[in-house]
């Protein structure tokens, strides 16, 4: 029972921290589909944007598998203060609905997020606003090429800072409401990218394949598993050191299993001898025992199985926090890698997951049995008796 | 006199085991393939660790860094290292040092006819460089060389597929020189590497130092690379540098202060190889005991008899404690050495993970993992299998003295 | 035997000296030590055509001032080019930015120009072999070859220079693997004392063909007056108005 609950466990926290961190990653910024113009990747110029958003989007609406959408336009520009200018990205963005897509505005640190009215309010990075020295409420201007090529260039006031603890991420963007971009970058129904997120995850391949279907041929959709391709290899790697652990806790789990069934079957050679001298066969033995073993087994792993899924529930909701493993910084740690530094470990609750597992775990408590049932018929039943 | 009764508590136990084979066996087999797991993960890990940190330090910066102290915040090439001479001399005389090279390091702008990115340039010694980081060894196409006119540029793979070059192929390399201004130079690609070092895979071009000195108009060099003997003396190397450095502008870094996330990383792999072996070792204690239990259980009666013809209680303890011992230490036996072996063979031939290579650079990290075989993977098995067995029996013995064996002579079956 | 090959080499040198010669007199053209001019730019791209108008100031190759005269929204930009460093100067946000080296090799206000055309002050004789390829009555062809270490992306360039006053007529860019890369094609010659000079640019990519970056000069002074205070950083702002 304690294996089984170890053992359903385990698989679930190293799942569930996977698919955390492939999770975390995609909403804290890139999101899980993406559309652009299908030469955007390889030519990521003005040429090659989004050039009817009003359009993509409404060949959008009739699909059921998309819960939210947001428009983005990414490009570079030069920031300056009096003192200092730095090159990063900027970013007009739809406050509210980018705050349904991706964690940008969970993100905040200092000041406010944006919203759909705001003009020259500038949602700054904490790492850049380090490096500009600038803080909320100062003032930060601009330089960029427009969407025609001309030149934009305001003065923006700084309402917010976002730490999304991707290093790069937080040291180099920024983002504008998209109504005021437009104005000042000449980018009126035009964008970079359409972020949109799925109802249902496991249905993403099938929900980007229905959405390529009713966009106009110049575009593409990717989701995360294209876009992300390097996260989820990384995962992969993580995942086969994951198994291997497993496999070695299972063969052990497995050993001792067999070890009680073995003993809980040699306790009861006498008592089995007996059944055999009063003219049971070694086939109803064999049965008898096995009947035991299967509600003994079903019991133990039922009660395993539960009490583990209940953790592995739980902990889905109230991750475990492992930021006090010795002074080992892990926020530090996921930051150098680029990956989403979030210092809990979800459990990955997935109840088929768990029947197989507890599945697998009643059929080796079978198996275990066989064994010593098949050494134990060998006994004539006298010996059986006699023996101590 | 007793070490006759010594050897015949070992027969005895000896003989029970026998006699209990099926479960001894059973036990012995659990704890050698747990051992056997455990060796392996921990070698696995550790060398994979092992891999991605000596291939970082190599192909970057090195075991100990020695550059200005502005440096490291506003990278610009005004902050160099001018008394290059001098710093040689303190470190000729390091006997803890084992090599060191001097480079240029500057950001810039690589080209091509149709297209430019951002590049790191290294300014390089191909000679002590072949001593010193073995870049020769991570040659995928060309020479190392940079040409007979120094000319020549080795450039990451990742780099090379984005700007569509190959071997010979002219690019263009814009940066800045020590005043600010901008200079360029054109290098003809001499060698393609692949260091699984993200940094130089996907960004880096190395050239030759004493070219990219005339062009930069620097005279020293930006930062002086320095590998150790052994990677764990650096706090202690670094001490000494520190002190018989005079120039307060130059600083001396160990890699744990440049890539934290390399030495966290260790960390975090241990903390995990540590927990997990925990775990098994936890399941594992509980098999013993179940098997102690019976074995102690179904001869209370035997002990009884014991006790009655003279037998002191603790005596019987001792009895228990060496059967456990014996039939735990023959899996740590079988275990360490199968395990032993396995990890021998991979430390040799390594174990061959390309399916998943891609993934691997990502982390710098070499598909092809060779293992590392610690003394103390044994002896910290040791002692935990030593632990496990004695914790194992502790619950058996308090249970048969409370039985009082005396008494249950009496009791029928 | 051997005087042949003294004819042939004789020649050679004799051709190479006078490709030389023909491109001096074409920069002669082309290029002034203390100029003045105004200029519209005409970009065109798949999604339309834009225009812009600015007057440029220089002092040989090493140093240039150019002013956005229209759009009315660009008006009173201004650019600072000392060497092969460019300032700009913008006066919405009143502020004068140093543009990055990272910045120099994108397009010139989405021309098809870089920056880097723009900041480059060697001259084609400096980084280039010419020789003469081939001539007819009219034309010279000459392929430039970059010289081995110079620091220029293409592969060689083809132009085409008319015979009797030394016109460029248009040039081609090649990258290594000798793909063409881009056109530069002149026009519209206009006479200004000794010099003839076409006051028409075309840039037309290969690879886009949409694409086309035309220059036009309105007003050519080759031997303006020009103060050294043009040529400052304070200029940047004064001049900006």
């Amino acid at each position: 029972m304690f294996s089984t609950a170890l053992f359903v466990f385990v698989s679930a926290i190293s799942d569930g921290s996977h698919k955390q961190i492939i999770r975390s990653s995609v909403e804290i910024y890139p999101g899980y589909m993406e559309i652009t113009n299908a030469a955007f990747e390889d030519d990521p110029s003005f040429e090659n944007l989004i050039f009817d958003v009003q359009k993509a989007k409404e060949s959008l609406q009739g699909i059921d598998g998309v819960q939210a959408s947001s428009v983005r336009f990414e490009t570079y520009a030069l920031y300056a203060t009096s003192e200092k200018s730095v090159g990063g990205m900027f970013c007009g963005i739809e406050p509210e609905n980018e705050a349904k897509i991706s964690r940008l505005k969970a993100s905040l640190v200092a000041g406010e997020y944006l919203n759909s009215d705001d003009t020259n309010a500038l949602y700054l990075g904490e790492e850049l606003a380090k490096r500009l020295h600038v803080k909320v409420g100062d003032t930060l201007s601009f330089i960029s090429t427009a969407a025609d090529y001309s030149f934009a260039a305001d003065n923006l006031i700084i309402k917010g800072l976002f730490k999304t603890k991707l290093y790069e991420f937080d040291n180099s963007s920024a983002f504008v409401n998209k109504a005021y971009f437009d104005t000042v970058m000449k980018s009126q129904n035009i964008a970079t990218h359409i972020i949109l997120s799925p109802k249902d995850i496991e249905q993403i391949d099938a929900t980007t394949l229905l959405v390529q279907q009713v966009l106009s041929k110049e575009l593409e959709v990717k989701n995360y598993k294209e876009t992300m391709e390097d996260l989820i290899l990384a995962m992969e790697v993580d995942s086969v050191f994951g198994y291997i652990t497993l496999g070695i806790f299972f063969i052990v789990i497995f050993f001792v299993i067999a070890i009680f069934a073995f003993l809980s079957v040699y306790a009861r050679i006498r008592q089995i001898g007996i059944l055999r001298a009063i003219g049971t066969t070694p086939r109803g033995v064999m049965s008898m025992i096995l009947v035991e073993a299967m509600i003994l087994g079903t019991i133990s792993v039922g009660i395993g199985g539960a009490v583990s899924a209940y953790g592995a529930y739980y902990f889905e909701k109230n991750p475990i926090e492992l930021s006090s493993m010795g002074d080992l910084d892990m926020e530090e740690y996921m930051t150098q890698y680029n990956m989403v530094a979030e210092i809990t470990f979800p459990t990955d609750f997935n109840p088929s997951n768990i029947l197989i597992q507890m599945f697998i775990m009643l059929l080796l408590n079978i198996v275990t049995v066989i064994y010593p049932i098949i050494m134990m018929n060998r006994f004539t039943p006298t010996e059986a008796i006699r023996y101590v | 006199m007793f070490k006759n009764l010594e050897l015949l508590y070992f027969k005895m136990a000896l003989l029970h085991l026998f006699r209990r084979r099926g479960r001894s066996i059973l036990i012995s087999l659990m704890i050698a393939i747990s051992l056997i797991g455990l060796l392996l993960m921990e070698g696995m890990y550790e060398g994979m660790m092992l891999q991605l940190t000596q291939n970082s330090i190599k192909t970057g910066s090195g075991t100990l860094v020695i550059e200005d102290k502005k440096l490291r915040a506003d990278p610009n090439i005004k902050y160099n290292i001018k008394e290059t001479q001098t710093l040689a001399s303190i470190l000729d005389k390091e006997p803890l040092v084992s090599s060191y090279v001097l480079r240029i390091s500057q950001k810039g702008l690589i080209s091509t006819a149709g297209f430019s990115q951002g590049v790191s340039v290294s300014g390089v010694d191909l000679k002590e460089e072949a001593k010193h980081s073995e870049f020769q060894n991570y040659i995928t196409s060309g020479e190392y060389s940079f040409g007979a006119r120094e000319r020549g540029a080795i450039i990451g793979y990742r780099l090379a597929k984005k700007l569509k070059v190959d071997i010979g192929k002219k690019v263009i390399v814009t940066m800045q020189d020590v005043n600010n201004e901008v200079v360029s130079v054109a290098l003809k690609v001499s060698a393609i590497i692949k260091t699984n070092n993200i940094a130089i895979d996907a960004n880096g071009l190395l050239m030759d130092i004493n070219l990219l000195r005339s062009l930069t108009m620097l005279h020293g060099a930006t930062e002086i690379s320095v590998l150790l003997k052994n990677r764990d003396d650096d706090l202690l190397v670094k001490q000494s540098l520190e002190q018989k450095i005079t120039d307060s502008n130059i600083a001396v870094y160990s890699y744990k202060e440049l890539y934290p996330s390399l030495h966290e990383s260790e960390a975090f792999m241990q903390t995990f190889s540590q927990i997990s072996s925990a775990f098994i070792f936890i399941v594992a204690t509980l098999g013993i005991f179940g098997v102690v239990l019976v074995s102690v259980l179904e001869r209370v009666r035997e002990f009884g008899i014991m006790m009655a013809i003279g037998t002191q209680f603790r005596d019987i303890v001792r009895l228990i404690i060496y059967e456990s011992l014996l039939i735990t230490m023959s899996g740590y036996l079988l275990g360490a050495v199968i395990g032993g072996s396995l990890l021998w063979y991979f430390s040799i031939y390594g174990l061959d993970l390309s399916g998943f290579s891609d993934a691997f650079s990502i982390f710098g990290m070499d598909s092809n993992i060779k293992a590392t075989i610690k003394q103390e993977y044994f002896t910290s098995s040791f002692l935990s299998v030593l632990f496990a067995t004695i914790a194992a029996t502790i619950i058996p013995i308090r249970t048969l003295k409370k039985r009082n064996p005396i008494e249950s002579i009496q009791e029928r079956v | 035997m051997k005087t042949i090959g003294l004819i042939v080499l004789f020649s050679i040198e004799l051709l190479a000296f006078s490709a030389n010669d023909i491109i001096k007199e074409v920069e002669h053209n082309i290029q002034s030590d203390s100029g003045y001019s105004k200029v519209t730019m005409v970009v065109a791209t798949s999604r339309g055509e834009r225009s812009m108008k600015m007057e440029s100031f220089n002092r040989g190759n090493e140093k240039s001032f150019i002013k956005i005269l229209y759009p009315k929204q660009d008006s009173g930009i201004t650019f600072l080019k000392i060497d092969t460093t460019m300032w700009q100067y913008v006066p919405k946000i009143e502020k004068t930015i140093k543009i990055p080296s990272s910045m120099m090799m994108q397009s010139w206000m989405g021309s098809d120009f870089t920056n880097d055309d723009m900041a480059k002050e060697s001259s084609i004789v400096d980084d280039y072999n010419s020789a003469i390829s081939s001539e007819d009555e009219k034309n010279y062809i000459l392929t430039l070859i970059p010289k081995e270490d110079a620091p220029v992306v293409w592969g060689k360039i083809i132009m085409t220079i008319q015979k009797e006053h030394f016109i460029p007529l248009n040039a081609v860019y090649y990258d290594e693997d000798g793909v063409e890369k881009r056109t530069l094609k002149y026009s519209d010659v206009k006479v200004i004392g000794s010099r003839h000079f076409p006051s028409v640019m075309t840039l037309l990519p290969s690879d886009k063909k949409s694409n086309k970056t035309v220059v036009t000069m309105d007003e050519m002074d080759f031997d303006a007056v020009i103060d050294d205070s043009r040529f400052t950083m304070s200029a940047l702002k004064r001049y900006s108005r």
